[in-house]
């Protein structure tokens, strides 16, 4: 199926200065990753904090460049697009970000916020553009009356909801949603959740949906990258993922997401923090915390690819892709 | 609107500096009345009254001339209130132009303009002032130029940095996703959000520009007598100061009300105008 957004190779690094005279280091975000997401398909990514995918979301977005690595939108490097051809990026691809309360401008009506992107698109004539702000709140839960109310007089829900009818205003193909569940109560979130699954089904938008919450993900995705220190570290199929994780770390994720069956056992939940992502350890980075290490995890950079080992599936680790 | 009635209940929660902005719009009355409420013409000279003390007459005395001093000082205070808000005015436009352009383009725009701010900042301003106004023709049209061209420099720097923190923040990152073009991040997205600070810099910039003339026109490089100003009054005070206190007290008490009323508005402002606020409002 054709790819209707590919990232290939994106690294972004931030330079680190320690002390006033001390040698610029370098903050590895984003570390050779690549992805792609087909038309009406979610690929979820996860992983814990400091794992680079909000960065890798901005790239994506085009809204911070790489240092280095393509992103390709109908073919095209989103990079290197003239004025016309952005514009058409940015009408098929929308994002929502996790926190609501940072992503209105205060300083600015619902109706102003939804509106902008109708303006700039040309999407509605004068007087249709609030016939389209009121359809478009429908959409997303939220009645007519709350178009001249500012964002402080909302609830976190109800601003994401309306971050989501911002980013539905263009008709976009794809929304990368990061985190868009995080911010809120454990009752809203399932509202939200249901809100982009209703949309998937009925407008057949795609995602990219990061989130640290395992189950969330596997609610809404069909393909699942677990990304570990600005790398993807394995990559499957949702229901294979969650079924058979392979990586120590995806394992390590699964075992800390709170089991509602009782007695059954529990799997290994990883070991203490990321390490800072300026000093990534040698070898497979996450060989400190991992429990099956065993003798190269230290020394060589595991591949992230497939073997028979792994039945072919796509995974970054000793275990599965022994090193030659 | 809600916005400004918002505000507004924040601002009045803080008595003094709503006492503040009683006092500005009474100066502001008096200013614009002077004519009218002025029991005298402030140029009058009357050599029969000379110096001669508070009393029914002349409720804060005579001047060397004969001169009503309550008549004076409510005429000066044209003088202070054209200068505070015309000097800030000037302030504004170039500080909020250099430091939108510097923070929004970051790099080497930044670095450039911000390293002229630096430059301008390590002139010591009044020396500088002094200099200018020594060489064009002191008059009050001068006197504010001077003030704004060498007082922007605070409110660039302001500006810059909330325009550094606020076009990483989400709302402005989904302008540009949307696919907003530079001139609407800035001026819909960024610079609304980027002036509540500035307001509160230019609330305390009125004060320190009212400050500064009065300051040159008791070197009598300011506005030139016979018009009054706070500053010349006080300086003709200076030279009776032994004879005639009220020469000084009155004058040195409006400059003093004067600014610190506009610094209690700012205060007031500063909390009144945080969004981050708003939310506890609720």
């Amino acid at each position: 199926m054709e790819a209707l957004i590919k990232a290939e190779d994106i690294r972004k690094l931030y330079p680190v200065k320690r002390g006033v005279f001390g040698k610029t280091e370098w903050l590895k975000a984003v570390d050779g990753v690549s992805i792609s997401v087909s038309e009406n398909s979610v690929l979820g990514i996860v992983g814990e904090s400091g794992s680079g995918k909000s960065t890798l979301a901005r790239i994506i977005m085009a809204l911070i460049e790489p240092t280095s690595g393509r992103v390709l939108f109908q073919g095209r490097d989103v990079f290197g697009l003239n004025k016309a051809e952005l514009k058409a990026f940015r009408r098929a691809v929308q994002i929502i970000f996790q926190d609501p309360f940072a992503s209105l401008n205060p300083r600015r009506t619902v109706f102003d916020t939804i509106a902008e992107p109708l303006k700039i698109h040309h999407l509605a004539q004068n007087g249709g553009v609030r016939d389209r702000a009121v359809q478009l709140l429908r959409d997303v839960g939220l009645g007519p009356e709350v178009l001249t109310r500012y964002p402080h007089e909302f609830s976190g829900g109800q601003r994401q909801r309306i971050c989501i009818a911002r980013a539905l205003a263009v008709s976009p193909r794809l929304i990368v949603a990061d985190e868009p569940l995080s911010a809120l109560d454990v009752s809203i979130q399932a509202q939200i959740l249901n809100i982009l699954r209703e949309l998937k089904e009925r407008e057949r938008i795609s995602y990219i949906f990061i989130s640290h919450d395992l189950r969330v993900v596997e609610y809404i995705s069909d393909e699942v990258a677990v990304m570990y220190l600005g790398r993807i570290v394995e990559q499957a199929d949702a229901e294979e993922l969650f079924k058979r994780p392979l990586h120590p770390y995806t394992e390590g994720l699964l075992a800390s997401v709170p089991e509602l069956v009782p007695g059954k056992p529990r799997r290994q939940a990883p070991k203490g923090d990321v390490p800072s992502p300026v000093d990534i350890p040698p070898g497979c980075p996450f060989h400190p915390r991992c429990p099956k290490r065993f003798g190269p995890c230290d020394k060589i950079v595991p591949r992230f690819t497939s073997s028979p080992q792994s039945d072919g599936r796509l995974v970054a680790c000793h275990l599965w892709n022994p090193a030659e | 609107m809600r916005l400004a009635g918002l505000v507004w209940r924040r601002f009045r929660k803080n008595p003094l500096s709503v006492a503040g902005a009683v006092i500005i719009l009474l100066l502001i009355c008096a200013a614009i009345f002077a004519p009218y409420i002025a029991p005298y013409n402030p140029t009058h000279i009357d050599i029969d009254n000379i110096l001669s003390p508070p009393g029914l007459r002349h409720p804060f005395g005579t001047d060397e001339l004969g001169r009503d001093v309550l008549t004076r000082i409510l005429y000066g205070s044209r003088v202070s209130l054209e200068v505070g808000f015309v000097a800030m005015g000037i302030a504004l436009v170039i500080g909020v132009i250099v430091g939108s352009i510097a923070g929004f383009y970051g790099g080497k725009v930044d670095s450039v303009l911000m390293r002229f701010v630096d430059m301008m900042l390590a002139f010591p301003s009044f020396v500088l002032i002094l200099a200018v106004i020594s060489i064009l023709e002191p008059n009050i049209l001068t006197i504010m130029a001077v003030i704004g061209i060498t007082g922007w420099m605070d409110v660039a720097r302001l500006v810059r940095a909330e325009f550094l923190s606020l076009k990483e923040r989400d709302f402005v990152l989904a302008s540009k996703a949307a696919g907003a073009p530079n001139s609407r991040i800035i001026f819909k997205e960024i610079l609304p959000n980027a002036m509540s600070p500035v307001f509160v810099a230019a609330t305390f910039g009125v004060a320190g520009a009212i400050l500064i003339e009065a300051g040159l026109s008791f070197l009598g490089i300011g506005v030139q007598p016979p018009a009054p100003s706070w500053g010349n009054i006080l300086s003709a005070g200076k030279d009776n100061i032994e004879v005639a206190w009220w020469l000084s007290v009155f004058p040195g008490l409006a400059i003093l009300i004067t600014v610190l009323s506009y610094n209690l508005v700012g205060e007031g402002l500063r909390d009144a105008l945080d969004p981050r606020l708003w939310q506890a409002e609720k």
